[in-house]
């Protein structure tokens, strides 16, 4: 009996991916939309992500990444939706990247690559300054990791065997996905009897500026005033080339050190407070109310990056792992402004420089080294955070720490990861136990806590606001999950 | 280095002029309204001076709008009465200073200088030295009820009969407040043209105002009964009794924050633009 042989595409093929499920349960009750709601679940998931590489010819390979994920939290709230699968169990599908890879045609020293991808320069681990050809995914505040795809031309040339030099091109832009907390940064706080406490303060450089738009609302009884959590607008670029975005990176090897030097044009991917306009009007629906409509608009300003960073195995000093990062960032000026109307009567008026023109620097530094075969630490200073952009916030200081053990021949795996904002010394706690079950079976079980003032201790200063103290942070949680890799 | 120097001048040269201004935004979006009035004199501008009131307290320029109609003969016309005054406040009264009143009469055919009249000076001067005490509840509101203003008598209640041209001589009540010899006071009639000696009462209420966050305007709802009786006249035509039947649609209360350096006579002529843009 001949014995079937495997088409001979199927050597072309290559499939992997992972199955994996993730609970998390709120572990607090003050960091909520709500205060007072807490310990229940937060998240239900389970995802399928499949990664496919086709490679018809040696030079040529299509790559592949897709995730279907379920939420598990059903959003029903009428009886309409009770006929709809998808409030019910609620999915979507993400195409993280598909893209084709030419290698050496139609010259030996020159690669392309066209396709939605995702792009990873720098040297740091994770806190790279220099890397800014992909927003970010922050939708699972727990996964700094992750990015948003985007579509791009990719150029490589090898002038040489210790230098390589890339070229992308990104046609549209794309903003970074913000986690579902983030609309509490907007929040307006209220008592239990639903008088208003306190608003999230607008970026007024002048201290007196504060002051009076203030007193404006100060001087009328809280429980008199109807004012709706803002509505935010979110002013994304237009389409047009002058909007696309481009970066050029040389990288040299010399030694045992990588080099890399950058350049980037395009937009930074975090929205920066713009303008704000109040509405304050007798209220038609509760008598003796006063009613504040208050819209803010969000905009995402240019910039060009010229960075630098490097990676080093210091063989002369035990094998210590070094890497930094520098970026100058020559930044949009973007001047706030704020209105506030009574009817049609302008009330107040302010203008104040949010972002200035200056150039700033965002860093990393860090180190890591292997002890021994159990245990790892990687440590890390950085200055400026992802979503920092020496707007009137600030650019902070951050102490990252992670330490892995590994016990009972690496099946036990326990890491201790942190970070301390130095500045206002908030933090963020994430010890985690990884249980590898058999090999490609792993349980993960966890906390992440934050840890900071939820309210802020100067509710006029823009800048008071704890990094992760504050609410939209996201919520302190304790998670479990279980990932089969194939 | 010095490469390195110049690649950061380079880069920051082209960045250099990239701005958004989100004030430029919102004008954009929400224009500030221009205003035009070309009956408001060759003033490019109004100065109030420095604004420095805090709730009540302070110098309000005031306008107190009241609409009516009368028919002096027979077919009803619209009237409109606008009393201007400066007010000083303190301590939970205003002391209202008489700057000037302008008075509109719209007949089926438009506007008329028929019945309308003017204000001599003599007696703004007259008005301005007796101010009107308007005192405040001190619960907090802005808030009056019948505060009585009388021109050419020294007293009368919001419902006493006021002297007439048969018995003023022999009224204890009567004050020729404008001092020109004529019995009451002496108002000047543009069409037909003459004077007109009359006594005259204005009976408002304020209803609770609105002081806005920025304490720059107090607008509110006002009631205004106005009886006038004439006592004599340079023409007999002048004597027409034309009772003003008050209407409350239209009829209502401006303050204005303004500095103490305001004065009655830019207030006559600013006002149509210094109160355009208060609060309804």
């Amino acid at each position: 009996m001949m014995a079937l042989a495997a088409p001979d595409w199927v050597d072309k093929i290559s499939l992997s991916g992972t199955v994996s499920s993730d609970i998390r349960i709120n572990i607090e009750r003050y960091r909520g939309a709500t205060v007072g709601e807490g310990y229940n679940f937060a998240v239900n998931r389970n995802d399928l992500t499949v990664h496919s590489e086709i490679s018809p010819l040696e030079q040529v390979v299509a790559v592949f990444d897709a995730r279907l994920r379920y939420y598990g939290l059903n959003e029903v709230t009428s009886l309409p939706q009770l006929s709809n699968r998808a409030r019910i169990d609620p999915f979507n599908v993400e195409l993280d990247q598909a893209f084709v890879a030419v290698r050496g045609i139609p010259f030996a020293w020159l690669d392309l690559k066209v396709g939605r991808m995702v792009q990873t320069w720098g040297s740091a681990d994770l806190f790279n300054p220099v890397d800014n050809l992909n927003a970010r995914d922050f939708f699972d505040p727990m996964d700094y990791s992750r990015k948003v795809p985007n579509q791009m031309i990719e150029l490589t040339v090898y002038p040489s065997s210790k230098v390589t030099l890339t070229a992308v091109f990104v046609p549209t832009f794309k903003p970074s996905q913000l986690p579902p907390s983030a609309v509490l940064g907007f929040a307006i706080n209220r008592d239990r009897q639903g008088c208003l406490v306190d608003a999230p303060a607008p970026p007024l450089r002048d201290k007196a500026d504060a002051r009076r738009l203030a007193e404006t609302f100060s001087s009328v009884d809280p429980c008199s005033l109807n004012f709706a959590d803002p509505e935010v607008r979110a002013l994304t670029p237009e389409n047009g080339i002058a909007d696309a975005q481009a970066a050029i990176r040389a990288q040299f090897k010399v030694g045992g050190l990588d080099l890399s030097a950058s350049y980037y044009y395009g937009r930074f991917t975090f929205p920066v407070a713009y303008t704000a306009l109040a509405q304050v009007g007798p209220s038609s629906t509760a008598l003796g109310k006063v009613d504040v409509a208050y819209v803010a608009e969000v905009m995402y300003p240019r910039m060009q990056v010229a960075g630098l960073d490097f990676s080093y195995s210091a063989p002369w000093f035990f094998d210590v792992g070094i890497v930094g990062e520098l970026a100058v960032i020559f930044p949009e000026q973007v001047n706030f402004g704020m209105r506030a109307y009574q009817g049609s009567a302008k009330i107040l008026e302010f203008s104040s420089v949010n972002v200035p023109a200056d150039p700033f620097v965002k860093a990393t530094v860090g180190l890591d080294y292997t002890f021994t075969n159990w245990l790892y630490v990687n440590a890390m200073f950085v200055h400026g955070f992802f979503d920092e952009f020496n707007d009137l916030y600030g650019l902070h200081n951050y102490a990252v720490v992670a330490a892995e053990l590994k016990f009972l021949n690496d099946n036990l795996q326990l890491r201790l990861s942190g970070i301390l904002d130095l500045n206002d010394q908030s933090n963020v706690a994430n010890p985690q136990l990884t249980w590898i079950i058999v090999p490609g079976l792993e349980a993960i079980a966890g906390l992440f806590v934050f840890g900071g003032h939820t309210t802020s201790p100067d509710p006029l200063d823009y800048a008071a606001r704890s990094k992760f103290g504050q609410r939209a942070a996201g919520r302190s949680q304790a998670f479990l999950k279980v990932r089969f890799t194939w | 280095m010095v490469k390195a120097a110049l690649l950061f001048t380079l880069l920051g040269a082209v960045g250099c002029g990239w701005k958004s201004d989100g004030l430029e935004r919102l004008e954009a979006q929400y224009p500030t309204r221009i205003l035009v009035v070309p009956d408001a004199g060759n003033h490019p501008t109004i100065d109030i001076g420095t604004p420095q009131c805090s709730g009540f307290d302070g110098t309000w320029a005031v306008r107190l709008v009241q609409k009516g109609t009368i028919a002096p003969l027979g077919e009803a016309w619209g009237i409109g009465v606008t009393d201007l005054f400066l007010a000083d406040s303190k301590a939970q009264s205003l002391s209202l200073r008489f700057c000037d009143q302008q008075v509109e009469i719209t007949t089926s055919g438009g506007a008329t200088d028929l019945g309308r009249s003017k204000v001599p000076e003599a007696l703004q001067l007259a008005l301005a030295r007796t101010p009107v005490t308007l005192a405040l509840p001190g619960d907090g509101t802005f808030r009056a009820d019948g505060l009585v203003w009388l021109w050419g008598i020294r007293s009368a209640s919001a419902t006493d009969a006021l002297p007439n041209k048969d018995n003023h001589t022999s009224d204890a009540r009567m004050w020729d407040q404008d001092n020109d010899g004529k019995p009451g006071v002496t108002l000047k009639i543009l069409a037909p043209t003459g004077d007109r000696y009359m006594v005259r009462r204005a009976v408002w209420s304020f209803a609770p105002g609105n002081l806005t966050f920025d304490n720059q305007w107090i607008t509110g709802s006002l009631t205004s009964a106005i009886t006038e009786s004439g006592l004599d006249a340079t023409n007999a035509l002048l004597l027409t009794p034309a009772p003003i039947t008050a209407k409350p649609a239209g009829t209502g209360y401006q303050l204005r924050c303004v500095g103490s350096t305001y004065t009655c006579a830019s207030l006559a002529v600013d006002y149509p633009r210094l109160f355009k843009d208060a609060p309804r």
